[in-house]
Formats: C-alpha cells, sequence, structure tokens
C-alpha cells in the first residue's frame, strides 16, 4: 500500500533549531502535514486532542522526555501501535535497550543525514 | 596533651618532645590562616562568586549566539530551496541537495548545545562542591542549601539515568551498531 504522504506527524524536541531541521527533512521528502511540541507533555496533550500517524521524538528534554513520551503513549489505547521513532544523541547500548524494550518503531542517532532520515521512515511506513 | 604512642615515636626517632610541639603549633597556625583566607575571601576574585558563574554565562552566551547563527543559516537555506523551483530542474536538483546538506549540518548546533549544557552542570557541581568546602572550613555560603540540594540531585540522578547525551567518537555507537540491536 502506498504511503499516505499527507498524514499527520508529531515531531518532538527542545531544540527549535532540531524541529526546524527535521520539519524541513521532511518537507524534502514530501510530508508537509508537520505539527510540533517542545517536550513530552505538550507532545501528549496534542496526541489527546489530535490525530497523527507518526511521531518523531528527541530522547533528551524536559520535563519529560522521549522515553517517558513513549511509554505514556503505549498505554494509550488509540497509540498502542503508533510507530515512534527516536532521534537522539543517545547512544549508550543501555539507552537503546530501554527504548526498544519500551516500544519505539525505530531509532536514529544524532547527527543523522537525510538518507538515514528517509530509510528509518520507510522501515517504520513502507517504500515511497 | 600528647599520647602516650606519639611520645614513644617521637622517644623513638629522638625528636624532643618541644621540638614536636612547635612543629604541630606551625602545622596548627597554617591550618587557621588557611581557614582564615577562605572564609574571608568573598570579594571579585573568588572562584566560586565569580570565575565560575562568569564561565556559566560566556558558555550561556555561546549557546545563544550558535542558536541565533543556526536560525539563520536555516532561513538562509529555506530561501534558496523557496527560489529553487524557479530555475530549470538541474540547478533545482543540485540546489535542493546542497540545501539538505546544510539541513544536515546544522545538527551542530543541538549536539554542541547538549555538549555544553553538560560542562555548565559540571561547573555547577565544582560550584557547589566549592561552597560546601568554604562552609566545611568555617566560612558562610552565600547560596541556599535548597539551591546545593537541587543541583545535586539534578547532577546524581543524570549520572545515574540513561541519558548521558553526546559521546565521543570511538564511545558512542554508530547507526549501523543500533540498527543491528534492531534486527535482533
Amino acid at each position: 500500500m502506498a504511503v499516505d504522504k499527507d498524514m499527520p506527524i508529531l515531531i518532538v524536541d527542545d531544540y527549535k533549531t532540531m524541529l526546524r531541521i527535521v520539519r524541513n527533512l521532511l518537507k524534502q521528502l514530501g510530508f508537509e502535514n508537520v505539527d510540533e511540541a517542545l517536550d513530552g507533555n505538550e507532545a501528549l496533550e496534542k496526541l489527546k486532542t489530535s490525530t497523527y500517524n507518526l511521531v518523531i521524538s528527541d530522547w533528551n528534554m524536559e520535563p519529560m522526555n522521549g522515553l517517558d513520551l513513549l511509554r505514556q503513549i503505549r498505554n494509550l489505547e488509540d497509540y498502542k501501535n503508533l510507530p515512534f521513532i527516536m532521534v537522539t544523541a543517545e547512544s549508550k547500548t543501555e539507552s537503546v535497550m530501554a527504548a526498544k524494550d519500551a516500544g519505539v518503531s525505530n531509532y536514529i542517532v544524532k547527527p543523522f543525514n537525510a538518507a538515514t532520515l528517509k530509510s528509518k521512515l520507510q522501515s517504520v511506513l513502507g517504500d515511497f | 596533651m600528647m599520647s602516650n604512642d606519639l611520645a614513644k615515636i617521637l622517644k623513638d626517632s629522638g625528636i624532643s618532645n618541644n621540638k614536636a610541639l612547635e612543629a604541630l603549633s606551625e602545622i596548627e597556625k597554617s591550618i587557621l590562616l588557611t581557614r582564615e583566607e577562605i572564609s574571608t575571601s568573598r570579594g571579585e576574585n573568588d572562584v566560586s562568586d565569580s570565575y565560575l558563574p562568569k564561565a556559566i554565562d560566556e558558555l550561556d552566551a555561546v549557546l545563544e549566539s550558535t542558536e541565533e547563527a543556526a536560525h539563520q543559516i536555516l532561513r538562509a537555506a529555506e530561501k534558496i530551496e523557496s527560489l529553487a523551483s524557479w530555475t530549470d530542474s538541474t540547478t533545482s536538483h543540485e540546489l535542493s541537495q546542497a540545501v539538505t546538506k546544510i539541513y544536515e549540518a546544522c545538527n551542530f548546533q543541538d549536539l554542541a548545545g547538549q555538549r555544553i549544557a553538560k560542562v555548565i552542570r559540571a561547573f555547577h557541581d565544582i560550584e557547589h562542591k566549592i561552597q560546601d568546602m568554604i562552609e566545611d572550613l568555617g566560612g558562610t555560603s552565600n547560596l541556599s542549601h535548597e539551591n546545593i540540594k537541587e543541583v545535586f540531585e539534578t547532577v546524581t540522578n543524570e549520572e545515574k539515568s540513561l541519558l548521558i547525551g553526546p559521546q565521543r567518537k570511538g564511545q558512542a555507537k554508530s547507526q549501523n551498531e543500533i540498527d543491528d540491536i534492531f534486527k535482533n
């Protein structure tokens, strides 16, 4: 099935620069229906009031970090299987395993390039 | 009063009691002088009052200026990208690829920011350890215990947590190594 490039995507990062970079790279890949949140709490509020087909989130944020956001999302009936990509500088095996155990769909380590973002999107959403 | 053990050691070493008391008195004076210097050195040159906060301010300024620079670069790249559609397809494609490289390179701001934040936290840690040392030596700290406790709890929790921020090449797992974890 073809990937719907109009799907609503939520990107979460406390660095506005990163939000802007991810938004621009997504736009280049044809995904323009993108919303933003600055931490896990804001993302959770948006998820409760709007529908999203994909979350791309940083890990290291306050007050709610990306791992806690992922865990909270997996507890929401509507979002149990929501694709969730972690984009983070945390690259310790223990960190990656913790995210995997919490149900992350894929994991991108910063700094990343456009090709990596595209390949992880494809692994989660299917080819486009 | 001198303990029996100490008296025996001095006797065996051939050092007279008076000589030993003189030496101990010098050491005591030296300790008292150091305490006095630490407890009164609260002026402009004090490490915890001046140097460290200034260093932290400088790093904050670096954070702000790199963030602003990154946004300016991104704004310019976005402008180029929007104008690319007005050119022929080959030029447009090449401009788009160049803009992608700019977006990728701007990752630096986030990583530099995280690294600087780690250094700032380390400075806070040092600052509070110095404050504790001053208090232990009889000086007075100008920071509240609440503040010190808060910073120490933050640092301690971070050390224990999975969040350590960007690592140096060789210490960090590569994207390929992380991909392998997901394959298993």
